[in-house]
């Protein structure tokens, strides 16, 4: 921890030397072999001395029992129009997503706005239907279960919402809102219920005598409490995060991040963690899936993929992340165009009308004739490009130096 | 700008200046205790509680700070944009290219508005209005602030889309706001806000509502085009990492007021104030896996209630009795021209600061939270 | 360190934030001795030194904005003045349709109001007007509000299985809303009147409940479809809560404050309706009072300048419409949750 490249430990109020001077020896003057081992972004991407290894042989994959798992699943809204109500067009929001959580880990989806992250997690639980696919949870097919089943299901399988404020019923009180499940799930008397309510609060922080108060009286951070309170009251084992501290401010998410992998510990939880934010990512996850227009582009294990990202649009978002740390400026990888609709998804690999790697290799037709496939390109790592082994810092360094940022904004995708 | 001289226009920036007096010629923006109040059913909330700063010409200055701290207040209150009532500006002056603009006339306030001084907002599709073309709002604004005819002006609003980046804009001027993406919507606000050549660009959370990678889009965009034009920018956002990559000052507001301010490096890397510190130690990022987040404690207090003394007291880990009776002024601390408000900076604090200095040195670099 | 349990509202509600006891940690706080995470957690949440404002649930709330809307809280003396009379008036004075006065005694002009008869009397049987007005006023009233609450109880059972349950039934219940809507009214509540009603007041209720539901199915309908969708909703699916109780328990009190408004608007509707039915001989048997037929009998002595007898029933029904209006008003700004007293 004695790195000054980390901006995680200012002196407490010590009057520190501006740092300019500290900063200016930060880079560019460590051995060429420490720049290796260092996470790629620390550097400026043109200075990059060498491409990071190809698989680090020395990561172990996260081993452990499967509780959750997705094979092929798809959900396909129907747009409709005209008088009839006819479908005249589809959005392909999830379209074909096979992965594992395991038994413990927090596993994450991360990605922008409609790459349909949000609706894979609702899918998951069945809030909504799946089009085609199966979902295994521990031996139970849940794609399969009738009304009842899934009901009972709803104990073992939870979500926490993103939106402090929309996902607490306004007019009902605190112990309502967290006990429901409980009734619903005709678990215990007034009594047991009450207590559990009160220990769920407490459990999350809260003072067990909040239990008579409307949401309305607390502030943003301790509504997400409170929907996680709700959650946990039920004692899952498998909670959904849907963007849960995106909607709270920076001092507040440092909080509830804390509560949930402390409520992880003490409660044997495994999460599938949906964020668009990859710094929290990065943080609390042990593996990733970065989602595209309904798939998963890449998956492998947190490190892995933030140390050597293998698909180009993994590269790209990754050095998308604005640093708090104003010595590393660095050059940017700026992408051009904006997110294709996901109505009409290109074809091929849905990320080549976006893709900067491509253009390097001179625009092989392979990317739009034919779909890669999310195949193994080592241990647990898998990738959804056909040209995944070129992918590197390199050749991301000397795309970006070739091509300003403004330009790429500039060019239609 | 090279992070020497921002130190020491900082130093400049802050120097006393005189009531009624306008600033140094190098200065475009000076903003002197300002005071915005909103009368409302509860009661009064002081929503900018004496705020100095200053933006030198053509220079970048950062207002950050968590929802509610007052920053988009202040923006507004120096664009005149607020409802009054239930506002009122209370106290202060806001001196703008050397004319104290708090009491311009509103004829030559709308005429600074646009011409002068332009903002952009957080949600671009509430900005423009869906019944024009995004090409007839931009030759409206220009025509409405340069003495120009209607080719001139198409023509010139087809440049600045083109300065932002927009692709083929011929084609895109008879688009509707609708029609375009996020991205473009913005590209399309700061072509309105930079078509008048603006000497201030006021930027209230730009990108805050759009995905990282078009985020990086828009940063890279406005960097460049400020670049260009040498206007100066004043932006707004709660995010540390945008800042860090726009801005050469940073103010840090909290509760109506500025806990912290200095160069974005004194600020972002060697913080003062136990708020910005709390702040930065709060962010996730790699290091801290596996360990707990070092967290801001508590919430935000009520503004009907502001605690007395410190109003950052009842949070930070360092408070002592005194901080819950003196409300501790902005003093220098840190690096040249930096200033915190905080207790431990004053003669009162140093025999704390300097315990909890050899703590920190004997405790490893681990940010003791702990005082 | 004190070691005393806080409140957690300050008993007079006025000053919630201690902050000097506030910004004492965890520790006695009445609970459970709880373990070194638990405590930094709660520490960090806020919990133990944050107090939030006074607790009210939303008709307390509403009420404290209602206080602020002057005109609403006099519509609701008024209207609450107008209803004690329509139901003591008559107890204590009651119309007696029995006491006909002897031939000699019938004239034909009115007489105008005095110490004895404040509003006057009427011409022909030489009633009280005042009286008339009491009587009229249980009926009337009566009619408005119990129609109104008929019609919204089939609109909000019309409008809550096409808003909840959706595809062809939502298409066939809609499109019956459009054909009652198409309907001339005015010509069919007459018609419905005559052939139905007799003048009982009963059906006459009932009659205009059945063409008073339409508006309020629509906006029940349009509330369930929204509501719907909305995170808590989805939320208590995910708990596994049963659809009748996310009909009772969380679509339904969501969708209560637009529903209140409009009904105040029927309210309003409905006894100007049924003063106009009556006024056309079609309403209310004419033995009873009612504003609309007194009004009616006047009419034929408005020539003579007997103003006092249309004018009292006349200015109940502006004030009432006018009350109601007021309240509904008010009802408005104060269940809407985007505004905070």
């Amino acid at each position: 921890m004695t790195d000054p490249t980390t901006t995680s430990t200012p002196a407490p109020a010590a009057p520190a030397p501006a740092g300019s001077a500290a900063a200016g020896a930060l880079e560019g003057e460590e051995p060429s072999t420490e720049a290796l081992e260092q996470d790629w972004r620390t550097s400026d991407l043109p200075g990059l001395p060498g491409d990071a290894p190809f698989v680090d042989p020395g990561l172990a994959v996260v081993e452990g029992e499967t509780l959750l798992h997705v094979t092929n699943l798809k959900k396909h809204f129907p747009v409709l129009g005209g008088l009839l109500k006819k479908r005249v067009a589809t959005v392909y929001a999830v379209d074909g997503v096979d992965f594992d959580v395991r038994k413990g880990e927090i596993f994450s989806l991360v990605g922008e706005s409609g790459c349909g992250k949000t609706t894979l997690g609702r899918t998951v639980l069945r809030l909504i239907e799946p089009t085609a696919g199966t979902i295994r949870f521990g031996s139970a097919d849940v794609t399969k279960m009738k009304s009842a089943e899934l009901r009972r299901l709803r104990s073992k399988m939870q979500i926490v919402f993103q939106d402090p404020f929309g996902s607490l019923n306004p007019r009902m009180p605190v112990s309502d809102i967290i006990g429901e499940g409980l009734i619903a799930q005709g678990l215990g008397d007034r009594k047991e219920r009450d207590k559990r309510v009160g220990d769920a609060l407490e459990a999350v922080g809260l003072r067990r005598d909040y239990t008579r108060r409307y949401p309305h009286e607390f502030s943003g951070g301790q509504r997400q409490r409170i929907g996680v309170a709700r959650a946990l009251a039920l004692e899952p084992e498998f909670i959904v995060l849907d963007e849960p501290v995106s909607a709270l401010d920076v001092s507040i998410q440092s909080q509830v991040l804390n509560l949930l992998l402390d409520l992880r510990k003490d409660f044997d939880l495994t999460y599938l963690f949906i964020s668009h934010n990859l710094s929290v990512i990065e943080y609390v996850s042990d593996r990733v899936g970065v989602m595209y227009l309904g798939q998963i582009v890449e998956l492998s294990s947190s490190e892995e993929l933030y140390r050597s990202p293998r698909h180009p649009y993994t590269l790209a978002l990754l050095s998308a992340i604005p640093d708090p740390d104003p010595r590393r400026r660095r050059r940017r990888l700026v992408l051009k165009g904006d997110v294709p609709s996901p109505v009409n998804p290109p074809a091929g690999c849905h990320f080549h009308t976006r893709c900067w790697l491509r253009e390097q290799l001179g625009d092989p037709e392979q990317c739009v004739a034919q779909e890669p496939e999310l195949r193994e390109i080592g241990p647990g790592h898998r990738v959804k490009c056909h040209f995944a082994e070129q992918v590197s810092p390199t050749k991301a360094a000397e795309f970006a130096s070739a091509h300003s940022p403004v330009e790429m904004a500039a060019a239609d995708a | 700008m090279t992070a020497q001289g921002s130190v020491e226009e900082i130093a400049v920036t802050i120097a006393e200046r005189p009531a009624g007096t306008p600033p140094d010629e190098s200065i475009l923006l000076d903003v002197r205790g300002l005071q915005t109040h909103f009368h409302v059913m509860d009661g009064t909330v002081r929503a900018v509680d004496g705020v100095n700063f200053s933006v030198p010409r053509g220079g970048t200055v950062g207002l950050v700070g968590e929802s509610a701290c007052g920053k988009s207040v202040t923006a507004l209150t120096i664009m005149r944009l607020l409802d009054i009532p239930p506002a009122e500006i209370v106290g202060g002056e806001v001196w703008f290219d050397g004319t104290e603009i708090l009491g311009l006339p509103e004829d030559e306030m709308r005429h600074l508005r646009g011409n002068d001084i332009a903002m952009i907002f957080q949600e671009p599709l509430t900005s423009l209005n869906p019944v024009f073309t995004v090409g007839d709002q931009i030759a409206e604004q220009v025509r409405l602030h340069m003495k120009v005819d209607k080719k001139e002006a198409i023509d010139r609003s087809i440049e600045s889309l083109r300065l932002v980046g927009i692709p083929s804009p011929e084609q895109r001027i008879k688009q509707y706001p609708h029609e375009m993406s996020g991205g473009m919507r913005q590209r399309v606000m700061i072509a309105m806000a930079l078509s008048c050549e603006p000497k201030l660009l006021i930027a209230d959370e730009p990108t805050t509502a759009l995905d990282v990678t078009i985020q990086a889009q828009i940063l890279e965009l406005l960097k460049s085009v400020q670049a260009r034009t040498k206007s100066a920018l004043m932006l707004i956002t709660h995010d540390l990492g945008v800042v860090a990559e726009m801005v050469d000052e940073i103010v840090v507001m909290y509760a109506g007021q500025i806990v912290e301010q200095g160069t974005a490096e004194q600020v972002l890397t060697a913080p003062t104030d136990p708020y910005t510190m709390g702040l930065i130690e709060s962010l996730p990022n790699v290091e801290k896996r596996g360990g707990r987040l070092s967290a801001i404690k508590g919430v935000v207090p009520s503004p009907f209630n502001l605690p007395p003394g410190c109003r950052f007291a009842p949070r930070c880990p360092y408070a002592w009795d005194a901080c819950r009776t003196t409300s501790p002024e902005l003093v220098p601390a840190g690096g040249p021209g930096q200033r915190a408000r905080c207790l431990l900076h004053t003669p009162a604090g140093a025999a704390r600061r300097a315990a909890m200095l050899d703590t920190a040195a004997s405790g490893g670099a681990t940010a003791g939270q702990g005082a | 360190m004190t070691q005393e349990a806080k409140p957690l509202s300050t008993p007079t509600g006025s000053s919630p934030i201690d902050v000097e006891a506030d910004a004492i940690p965890a520790i006695g706080m009445g609970v459970a001795q709880p373990d070194e995470a638990a405590a930094l957690r709660r520490e960090e949440a806020g919990a133990d030194y944050e107090v939030a404002l006074e607790s009210l649930n939303q008709w307390q709330l509403a009420w404290r904005k209602f206080r602020h809307h002057r005109l609403a809280l006099m519509g609701l003396g008024i209207l609450g003045a107008l209803i004690a009379v329509a139901i003591v008036g008559p107890i204590l004075w009651p119309f007696d349709f029995n006491s006909i006065p002897k031939p000699d005694q019938i004239v034909y002009q009115g007489r105008p109001p005095s110490l004895a008869h404040p509003f006057g009397e009427t011409g022909g049987l030489q009633r009280d007007v005042l009286n008339l007005v009491i009587n009229g006023a249980r009926t009337s009233l009566f009619i408005g509000f119990s129609s109104m609450m008929l019609g919204v109880l089939i609109g909000t059972i019309v409008g809550s299985i096409a808003g909840f349950l959706g595809g062809v039934l939502d298409n066939v219940l809609m499109r019956t809303v459009d054909v009652f809507l198409s309907i001339p009214l005015l010509f069919l509540i007459l018609v419905a009147s005559r052939v139905f009603g007799n003048g009982n007041v009963l059906l006459i209720v009932v009659i205009f409940a059945f063409f008073s539901w339409m508006g309020i199915s629509r906006l029940v309908r349009s509330l369930f479809l929204s509501i719907r969708e909305r995170e808590f909703v989805e939320a208590a699916r995910a708990v596994g809560v049963r659809d009748r109780r996310i009909i009772f328990r969380h679509i339904l009190p969501n969708a209560i404050s637009p529903i209140v408004v409009s009904a105040s608007l029927i309210v309003a509707a409905n006894i100007i309706a049924e003063a106009f039915v009556s006024f056309l001989g079609f309403g209310v048997n004419p033995i009873y009072p009612t504003w609309g037929n007194i009004l009616s009998n006047a009419l034929t002595f408005i020539p003579l300048g007997n103003w006092w007898w249309p004018f009292f029933p006349g200015l109940m029904i502006i004030l009432t419409v006018l009350a109601v209006n007021f309240v509904g008003d008010g009802l408005r700004d104060a269940l809407d949750p985007r505004t905070r007293a």
